[in-house]
């Protein structure tokens, strides 16, 4: 099997490090020929897009026994493909070992299957999928789904300074609709204020676009690094209101407000 | 003492092994890695953690007790919100923030009166003071906000990205109903009163 790097496991006080940049690798989704024809068949087949998310290593990827892609570096992302509802069998190897699981495919939903690292230093590569959350947005807004497939304890996420998200482990997701423009995001270690594990990472999101940004990496040997990919989602078409007509009678005409503001 | 040592040495690679053992044990995941072994293995499907699913709001209880039921609404062909007629009936704005979202606006607008039921329980929010507690809850959760502003603005055109309903900044409550003075000849009511609530805590599941 593979060989392991245990020298970050005993660095015990490394955090300090991830504070740095990170690299930002964007993904953008599909091949402008695989839409139209993932729309026209949108109920029969479901969309799965095979994300790449083990550091450092090259992948092969295959569903179903056949290859589809070959020499798959860290951050890429095979597909999106379409599949027919039902179970398939992903099959990654990076040359020393090899790792399947099986997906089941939805008519008409769409995934990412990511292969990453667990969160132990050294654990053999995981596959897990990660369901794309299809509900329509609203006007002016951007869907950010953030996952954990990094080397790393759970992990809190601060947007614009708050913390909005809360102990979320390897494998797991968060997601949030927030404003479409530009953000600002961080990964903390769950529930520890300091230094940021990934970022303050700046991200400037589309309206009506869904985001979904893969941590990867290990923070103590500062390998950590993001896997973004952007795709289009159901807007829900409800423009804002630019009037409120909240009153017809006259029956507070002469009631007096007393304003007040402030926190 | 040698016994003891030797004892409390055992007692140490005991304890250590098994945090070894998994690694070398689960000959199936880890050991061989091979297609045929792991095959029948279904990829999990990662959970969505971290907050709370976020809900259309269905109702409010006002600082005074009354509680009122919210509606989801629109915006008409002319751009004003789709504010049910009964004023015993709150409308959300579907495209703003909902319940459990971690930012921006959940704007709600009742009429503060009409001609055929009186004033409304919205009224009451004309004399609302700092801190007064507001409660919102959805088909699954609950949230409670205190009270942090009281104004009026002329019941005018909002802008596109309008504080009282953006998706943008901090998480807030914004109740919205007409204020006077009241002017038929101008299309009645001249003001909005605007209250805004912040989260004291966040959405929770409502037990």
């Amino acid at each position: 099997m593979r060989t392991r790097t245990f020298r970050a496991a005993t660095a015990a006080a490394a955090l300090a490090v991830a504070g740095g940049v990170a690299t930002v690798s964007f993904a953008s989704d599909a091949s402008p020929a695989a839409r139209p024809q993932a729309a026209q068949a949108q109920a029969a087949v479901g969309s799965v897009a095979i994300v790449q998310a083990v550091p450092k290593a090259t992948m092969s990827v295959s569903v179903d026994g056949e290859q589809v892609q070959g020499g798959v570096a860290e951050g890429k992302v095979v597909g999106p493909l379409d599949l027919a509802p039902g179970s398939h069998e992903v099959t990654v190897s990076d040359g020393s070992g090899e790792w399947t699981s099986t997906v089941d495919v939805q008519a008409g939903e769409s995934s990412d299957v990511v292969v990453h690292r667990p969160a132990e230093v050294g654990g053999t590569p995981t596959i897990s999928v990660f369901p794309t959350p299809s509900e329509p947005i609203g006007p002016g807004k951007a869907r950010v789904v953030l996952a954990h497939t990094a080397t790393t304890a759970p992990a809190d996420v601060v947007v614009d300074g708050q913390t909005v998200f809360t102990n979320i482990a390897n494998g797991e997701f968060a997601e949030a609709d927030v404003a479409a423009g530009p953000h600002e995001v961080s990964l903390l270690p769950a529930g520890v204020k300091g230094s940021p594990i990934l970022g303050p990472l700046d991200v400037d999101l589309a309206a009506g676009t869904l985001t979904a940004v893969y941590a990867v990496g290990n923070p103590q040997d500062g390998s950590m690094n993001v896997i973004v990919r952007t795709s289009g989602a159901t807007a829900s078409g409800d423009e804002a209101p630019t009037e409120i007509d909240t009153g017809s009678a006259g029956l507070v005409d002469g009631v007096r407000v007393w304003t007040f503001s402030g926190r | 003492m040698t016994a003891l040592a030797t004892l409390a040495g055992c007692a140490v690679g005991a304890s250590e092994r098994p945090a070894d053992g998994p690694a070398t044990g689960s000959a199936p995941e880890a050991g061989t890695g091979t297609a045929a072994e792991a095959s029948s293995t279904p990829a999990p499907v990662a959970q969505r953690v971290g907050a709370v699913v976020p809900q259309a709001p269905v109702g409010v209880q006002l600082p005074d007790g009354r509680r009122v039921g919210i509606r989801s609404v629109g915006t008409t062909t002319n751009g004003v919100l789709d504010v049910p007629g009964d004023v015993e009936q709150a409308g959300w704005w579907t495209g703003g923030s909902r319940l459990g979202d971690p930012l921006g606006a959940t704007l709600v607008a009742a009429h503060v009166d009409s001609t055929t039921q009186g004033l409304g329980p919205f009224a009451s929010l004309l004399s609302v003071r700092r801190g007064d507690r507001l409660y919102v809850w959805s088909d699954g959760l609950r949230q409670t906000f205190a009270v942090r502003s009281l104004w009026l603005r002329p019941r005018g055109t909002l802008g596109a990205r309008s504080w009282l309903h953006s998706p943008e900044g901090e998480r807030r409550l914004v109740l919205v109903t007409c204020a006077g003075p009241f002017d038929p000849s101008a299309g009645g009511y001249q003001n909005l009163a605007v209250v805004v609530a912040e989260p004291r805590g966040k959405a929770v599941p409502r037990p």
